[in-house]
């Protein structure tokens, strides 16, 4: 027995292990990039085992995670109340001219057309958990397939995009966020031509906008929309940020910017779901 | 075994990710790779951290399928490995290997990602990702280990060279 459990420990046997294991690996991650549909159902059904149980414990932890957080923050907290305090004391300045500014963007709204769900049916859902691992742009949400909701539905919060369903289970869904490095949105600029990309990364505050035509008028402060169009992923006209700074390409082939999300992903609470669907 | 992933998945989602530290949520699966490697060597090590892994890419919607599985199955067998080569144990030794390995597995991680192309650079809260890992992982290895000596049937307190 001893011989047998030395031998079974041996480095040639261990090394066999490994080898194994990272050929599986690296077989389930060629198998998932080519999109395997068996894999999609696997997640969808560990999605759905695992909403009750994370429920429970997340409810049971909720508290003391709250009291957590509020004692790691607190010098956060202070900052963010003298920071408040500030704002209200602006706001009752403002409030006087706060009635002409409605109008104004109201009539902003009308011209840019950003009334952006439109007539689209939708499907209000909580944000139940940010994504497990560190490195997640994703969030879970309370509706599913029950609920009407498909994979790739654009999801928008009050101020725009602000990602689309990547997996679903008949009472719950997961959102990609538009921040996810995959993440890739045809916009274009609002009130004027001009048609490029916008690609997630990783930071939930900043997009980067590429493969703008190197004669359109990008400028900082331009609004981004999304473009739509045949085989688009998204309707057409969600906001989705605003030009913040404008990057110098080398090449000078095409423009890029820095584009700040119209939608804040961070604390998202609320999001709605766009029942559309992209032509096939 | 399939008893402590079903458990460490729920404490991963509801608790892990509510307790979160500077943003980061512990990775309770990167725990048990290191504490398989440290209980019973790198065959068994290797496994707990690709099963583990495995577990994690299923609960993560944005991670290829088998990415963390990879991961964490060359930090579970690295371990085991160099561990099978100590003869003394002492109670501070998974602490450090727990340090190390914790703060590894995240450039680990985020290299094998790039690889695959699931990151262009290095992600938001990368630091603060790996400065977490490497206390969490610290702190609860020893606890995690206990259990998967119990679950493997291993003596507690002997290094895996000597059995």
């Amino acid at each position: 027995v001893a011989l047998s459990r030395r031998t079974s420990r041996s480095p040639g046997r261990s090394r066999l292990t490994l080898a194994l294991l990272v050929l599986t690996s690296v077989t389930l991650l060629t198998l998932d990039y080519r999109g395997f549909a068996p894999i999609e159902n696997a997640r969808s059904s560990v999605l759905g085992f695992f909403a009750p149980v994370g429920d429970a414990a997340g409810s049971v932890f909720e508290p003391v995670g709250d009291a957590w957080r509020g004692a790691g923050g607190y010098s956060e907290l202070a900052d963010e109340n003298d920071q408040l305090r500030q704002r209200v004391q602006d706001l009752e300045s403002q409030l006087t001219e706060s009635e002409a500014a409605t109008r104004e963007l109201a009539q902003l709204q009308e011209q840019l057309d950003l009334d952006f769900a439109g007539d689209l049916s939708t499907v209000k859902a909580r944000v139940l958990a940010t994504g497990v691992g560190n490195f997640d742009q994703t969030v879970e949400i309370d509706k599913g397939s029950d609920q009407g909701i498909e994979l790739g539905m654009p999801v928008v919060a009050g101020a725009g995009l602000v990602g689309s369903v990547s997996r679903v289970s008949s009472s719950r869904s997961v959102v990609t966020l538009v921040s996810d490095p995959s993440s890739q949105v045809g916009v274009r600029l609002s009130g004027k031509a001009g048609l490029g990309l916008v690609e997630g990364t990783g930071d939930p505050r900043v997009l980067r906008a590429r493969a703008f035509d190197a004669v359109s008028d990008l400028a900082e402060g331009d609004i981004l929309v999304t473009a739509g169009g045949e085989r688009s992923a998204f309707p057409p006209d969600l906001p989705v940020g605003t030009v913040s700074e404008v990057l110098a390409d080398d090449l000078g082939l095409e423009q890029q910017a820095s584009v700040d999300l119209a939608s804040e992903l961070d604390g998202l609470v609320y999001v709605t779901v766009l029942q559309w669907r992209p032509a096939p | 075994m399939a008893l402590v992933l079903v458990t460490t998945a729920a404490l991963q989602r509801g608790v892990a990710n509510q307790l979160r530290i500077a943003d980061v949520a512990v990775d309770l699966f990167l725990v048990v790779a290191v504490a398989g490697g440290l209980a019973s060597g790198p065959d068994r090590g290797a496994i707990g951290g690709f099963v583990g892994g495995l577990v994690m890419d299923l609960l993560s919607a944005s991670s290829l399928l088998g990415l963390t599985a990879l991961a964490w199955c060359l930090v579970g067998w690295a371990v085991g490995r160099w561990h099978a080569g100590v003869t003394r144990s002492s109670r501070w030794v998974p602490v450090g290997v727990g340090a190390v390995a914790g703060a590894a597995a995240i450039p680990l991680w985020v290299g094998l990602a790039f690889v695959v192309g699931r990151v262009t650079g290095l992600p938001e809260g990368f630091w603060p990702a790996v400065a977490v890992s490497s206390v969490s992982t610290a702190v609860l290895v020893l606890p995690v280990l206990r259990v998967m000596r119990w679950v493997w049937q291993e003596p507690i307190g002997v290094p895996s060279s000597l059995r």
